[in-house]
């Protein structure tokens, strides 16, 4: 399954302006982690970690689409998969729109693969 | 007619191509003519993605640069689309002598064919030293232009300035272009390149694979079909009628008198377009940062704020981009003879439905063709991630093959006039508006 997802994820985890990609559970467990700047990732781990239960909580009792959070020079982008899964790709925002609708095109592939999972 | 639509895009350049390679060696057929669209993002490796694609094709190729592109499996920002067709087409460049009468020769070809799509770089971005040259010339017309005592002289200078731009190509007006083709009597689709990030030497077109530079490439298609929509509201029956429409649809800044010849504006509200810029928006870029905004690739010509003018032949209305630039004449890529010196300022506001772009209603649900729809790639950065509902749209509305191709918003001419009243009409049955037009083009089987 992580193989699956790891190629599935390849087109936005191998763009230059991306740091880190995880997948959460919507309890705040990450499922899947692809980190390309392992210190920059651990610097805002902390805070991803700290907020991702609230964060979570948020986008699924509000049923959003998306929310992207500024800390730094990094943003961080969190877009719900299924009901229970969140992609939170963490990226460095040069040409932005690109990278999001990227994102939109790998959730609409990893859906059908995790919609039965977790 | 068969086709094929062959796309990759993997981010590592290698595995990219090598996919490409794999897919044009599985080829059931062999076609005569290939459109090739490349990513904006990977204009740092065109040259060697040419080279490969140049050894892998034998047949006529047009290749440019968009900024993104969709295909039943999805929008991709990134990649290489290839469409393949076995068409009864021609292709004709424009040569080195007046565009005008470069274009005209080309009209008395066209008769044959069912439409034509023009390929061309509506601003053309030179080389540093041109560029130079370009401020240069912007400095000596603009120092005579304040030392005129009267309009007529103000008007004489602009007019040579508009006659100047044109005659480099710098600038190549939309509508001149289709109003030449248009008496061909067959309709002419618009494909006025201007791209998100600029680079020198762009919007970079390819004619088998050698670059057209500032020259117009008309592609004549038989077999075809095109349409055009905009998503605005409709246009008024008078000047009034349309001002008002667009006071009510746009976030409305100004309404402004304007000093223009050919295309070129001199003054908005007695100021030079910088300063008005500079005032209005508190936007200004020197020569230095301009220069070295083109050359590293970081200047976007893209702006939310744009100089609405209504036609005094149609009351249809268009919008002049307004973009912080270092020139105070300000050359445009609209001929504005044909329009009314009173102006309103707007801020840009689209519709809330993105799926809007591409709604062609009946048009989309002819399953016997393959649909090409050129959209304008603006709503990449109005829409963002919302593009997507374009892709679900069309995924649910079209039976047949597709591709949706993101660029600067085309104009189109038609070949009869139309009961439609779409405010983008410009001049009788051309249509042009600077944000939210496109394109449907059809390929019959």
């Amino acid at each position: 399954m992580s193989r699956r997802i790891d190629s599935l994820v390849k087109d936005i985890s191998n763009d230059p302006s991306v740091i880190g990609l995880i997948i959460y559970r919507v309890d705040g467990t990450p499922v899947f982690v692809r980190v390309n700047d392992e210190m920059r990732v651990i610097q805002h781990l902390y805070f991803l970690e700290s907020q991702i239960r609230s964060i979570l909580d948020y986008i699924f009792n509000q049923n959003l689409n998306e929310i992207s959070i500024k800390v730094e020079d990094i943003k961080i982008l969190l877009l719900p998969i299924t009901k229970t899964l969140v992609m939170s790709i963490l990226f460095l925002p040069i040409a932005e729109y690109r990278l999001e609708m990227e994102a939109k095109r790998v959730i609409n592939s990893l859906r059908p693969l995790l919609a039965n999972e977790v | 007619m068969k086709y094929k639509v062959i796309s990759s895009s993997s981010k590592d350049i290698e595995i990219l191509l090598e996919d490409l390679s794999k897919k044009l060696e599985k080829l059931d057929f062999t076609p005569n003519f290939g459109m090739i669209i490349i990513t904006q993002s990977l204009f740092d490796y065109h040259k060697r993605i040419l080279k490969f694609l140049e050894d892998n094709m034998g047949w006529d190729t047009v290749t440019f640069f968009t900024d993104g592109f969709g295909t039943k499996e999805g929008i991709f920002m990134h990649g290489i689309l290839i469409l393949l067709l076995t068409a009864n087409y021609d292709i004709f460049v424009t040569g080195k002598g007046p565009l005008d009468q470069e274009l005209e020769k080309i009209t008395t070809k066209l008769q044959d064919y069912d439409v034509a799509i023009a390929v061309y770089p509506a601003i053309y971005f030179p080389r540093k030293t041109t560029l130079i040259k370009g401020f240069l010339r912007d400095r000596f017309y603009w120092f005579r232009y304040r030392r005129c005592k009267n309009e007529l002289c103000k008007r004489k200078l602009l007019k040579r300035y508009s006659d100047w731009v044109q005659k480099e190509r710098l600038f190549i007006p939309i509508n001149k272009v289709l109003r030449i083709l248009g008496k061909s009597g067959i309709s002419v689709g618009s494909i006025n390149l201007v791209p998100l990030e600029v680079h020198e030497d762009t919007p970079l077109i390819l004619h088998n694979f050698r670059p057209i530079g500032r020259n117009v490439l008309v592609i004549g298609l038989k077999n075809a079909d095109l349409h055009f929509k905009d998503i605005f509201p409709e246009r008024g029956d008078s000047f009034e009628e349309t001002k008002e429409i667009l006071r009510k649809f746009f976030a409305f800044k100004d309404e402004v008198k304007v000093l223009k010849e050919g295309n070129v504006i001199g003054e908005i509200n007695g100021m030079s377009v910088r300063e008005y810029i500079k005032e209005r928006f508190q936007l200004d870029v020197g020569e230095d940062e301009f220069i070295e905004k083109i050359e590293k690739g970081e200047f976007s010509a893209i702006t939310p704020y744009g100089l609405a003018f209504i036609s005094m032949m149609t009351n249809g209305a268009t919008v002049v981009g307004l973009l912080s630039s270092p020139l105070n004449l300000y050359p445009y890529i609209i001929d504005l003879d044909v329009f009314q010196s009173e102006g309103l300022v707007l801020g840009e506001i689209f519709s809330k439905n993105p799926e809007e772009f591409v709604d062609f209603g009946e048009l989309l649900s002819k399953s016997s063709t393959f649909k090409i729809l050129f959209v304008d790639s603006t709503t990449l950065l109005a829409y963002r991630s919302e593009t997507y509902r374009i892709y679900d749209f069309l995924s649910n509305r079209l039976k047949g093959d597709w591709v949706v191709i993101f660029i600067s918003p085309p104009g189109m001419r038609l070949s009869q006039s139309t009961n439609s009243r779409y405010i983008s009409e410009i001049e009788p049955e051309s249509f042009y508006f600077g944000s939210g037009t496109s394109l449907l083009f059809s390929l019959k089987s």
